[in-house]
């Protein structure tokens, strides 16, 4: 490796420790060096937004253009007419092209969508409630259907007399006591559902922190540094929130 | 106030959580502990189906994923990268998210040894960022070639050898959508999996896995891995910890912290909870 980009590799990991340090320091308490690492990052990622942007079209619509593939005009004038909103008279032109993103963009998910959401679903949950050689699929499958069933009847509002509130009697009792036991179900599975939804949330949260503290040590000058900045920032900030808040009565 | 109350109180200052978890994720990764790890069913699935994959197999990588993300997910694509290197695969790289380009660099800095192998333009390509989300990813499925004139790097990709053997969905062995999200899971099951029954290979955020398990009960998706304790499981397969591997104690370290407030928090609720509800009684 040459000096160069040594150099550049060394100073990228070091604006990169700093900025982490900086950003991770809101949990603390904000101060300036969050601030300005904060506006870097909206910044950054709008010119990084636009330079890519104008790359896809490069590569898209005018390199095609120059090797003469003239089809590709209709789809620029398209994207063009998007800007016609800024020109009050013919803003009305500038509909036409959301109806045409909107309109192809449905057009092609809902072709294959009733079979990928609907079909496949239903019938991966008709589960064999009953293999004598594995009773823990057994249960599995027992409790999956029963979860299915019980989530789908507490999103049915209107199906069962008394469900919610009046009296029922006889049959009618019978079947909304079942009912009320099946979304009892429902509500415990999808709770399940939910506590493994956040304990999932927690592990990708952890990964992300141990991601960046990796990046840290690999970068130990810069971050001790960035630390001791940002202890001061926090510092100056507790002090001049001391000094703006009226003394209590 | 009372001694619950107070260490109530204390627990519940934000800034002493946040402290720990960093202390000992830092302190972890400075001394790992080498805590033994099971393998999960689902991850020995995935290595069998790679495993069971024929010489020259034709993959379509889709790089979905940005830095903060690249922990969990980038050590998964490259224990696959390097499970499938002997069998002389062809690879094309897409990312329709626009983080890709940024991120396939340090896929190739991460797996140097599988990138030294193959030759750019006929075993592996990098189409770069694809704008158009699904209408993108249905017109890949139509063909390649046609559809993108140039790849990352300005390169023609009409003289590319890889597009001989592996431009239309049905040429592909398996989609490989490394993602933190669950949006373009669904494209590449409606506009591969479904039309075109091309298999779907899932490498994704544990916390987008509640959401796209159905896929993988349902068939659709040939495999499911998620989260870094995957990715590590994985790595032990190919015989080859990296950078999931060396995580796995700070994880551990945190969640026994994460549990320990849990259980403490619940502790100190209850004799409050119980006090209020006499209070109230009275």
């Amino acid at each position: 490796m040459t000096a160069a980009p040594a150099l550049l590799d060394l100073l990228s990991a070091g604006i990169g420790a700093a900025l982490t340090i900086w950003l991770f320091s809101f949990a603390f308490k904000d101060n300036l060096l969050y601030k300005l690492a904060e506006h870097l990052f909206v910044g950054v990622s709008a010119g990084f937004s636009w330079a890519l942007a104008l790359d896809s079209i490069m590569k898209t619509g005018i390199v095609p253009l120059q090797k003469g593939d003239a089809t590709i005009i209709i789809p620029m004038l398209i994207g063009l007419i998007f800007f016609m909103k800024y020109f009050p008279k013919f803003s009305w032109i500038a509909r036409f092209g959301p109806a045409f993103v909107l309109g192809i963009g449905l057009g092609i998910a809902v072709s294959t969508s009733p079979e990928s959401f609907v079909l496949r679903q239903i019938s991966a949950s008709f589960l064999p409630l009953w293999i004598p050689t594995d009773p823990v699929m057994t249960v599995t499958n027992i409790l999956m259907t029963l979860i299915v069933w019980g989530g789908l009847t507490y999103f049915t509002f209107t199906l069962v007399p008394g469900l919610r509130g009046g009296k029922t009697s006889g049959a009618a009792s019978v079947w909304t006591r079942g009912y009320k036991l099946l979304m009892t179900i429902g509500i415990y599975g999808m709770m399940v559902g939910f506590g493994a939804s956040f304990a999932a949330t927690i592990v990708t949260r952890v990964a992300f922190l141990i991601g960046r503290l990796g990046d840290l040590l690999a970068a130990p000058e810069a971050s001790a540094i960035s630390f001791i900045l940002v202890i001061l920032a926090i510092g100056y900030a507790y002090r001049r929130e001391r000094k703006t808040t009226p003394p209590k009565p | 106030m009372s001694a619950i109350d107070k260490i109530y109180n204390f627990l519940s200052i934000k800034q002493i959580l946040y402290g720990l978890l960093l202390v000992i994720v830092l302190w972890i990764l400075l001394n790992p502990i080498g805590l033994p790890m099971g393998i999960s069913t689902s991850t020995r699935n995935v290595y069998n189906y790679v495993d069971k994959l024929p010489q020259g197999a034709k993959v379509l990588v889709d790089v979905y994923y940005e830095p903060a993300a690249a922990t969990e997910v980038q050590p998964m694509l490259g224990a696959m990268l390097r499970q499938i290197l002997p069998k002389n695969p062809k690879i094309v790289f897409v990312s329709t998210i626009s983080t890709g380009p940024a991120m396939f660099p340090k896929l190739q800095a991460y797996v140097p040894d599988v990138f030294s192998k193959l030759k750019e333009g006929d075993d592996w390509v990098y189409l770069g960022y694809l704008a158009g989300q699904e209408t993108a990813v249905a017109a890949l499925a139509k063909g390649i070639k046609e559809y993108v004139a140039q790849d990352n790097y300005g390169k023609s990709t009409a003289n590319m050898a890889i597009f001989n053997v592996a431009d239309k969905a049905a040429d592909f062995n398996v989609v490989v959508e490394v993602t933190s999200g669950t949006d373009p899971i669904e494209w590449f099951i409606r506009q591969w999996e479904t039309p075109f029954k091309t298999p779907v290979l899932l490498f994704c955020l544990s916390v987008i896995a509640p959401s796209v398990q159905p896929f993988l009960s349902s068939g659709q998706a040939a495999g499911m891995l998620t989260g870094q304790k995957a990715a590590a499981e994985y790595e032990l397969l190919i015989n080859k910890p990296s950078a999931a591997v060396s995580a796995m104690d700070a994880q551990s370290g945190a969640h026994v912290l994460i549990m320990i407030y849990i259980v403490l928090g619940n502790l100190l609720y209850w004799p409050m909870r119980l006090r209020e509800k006499g209070r109230k009684s009275k």
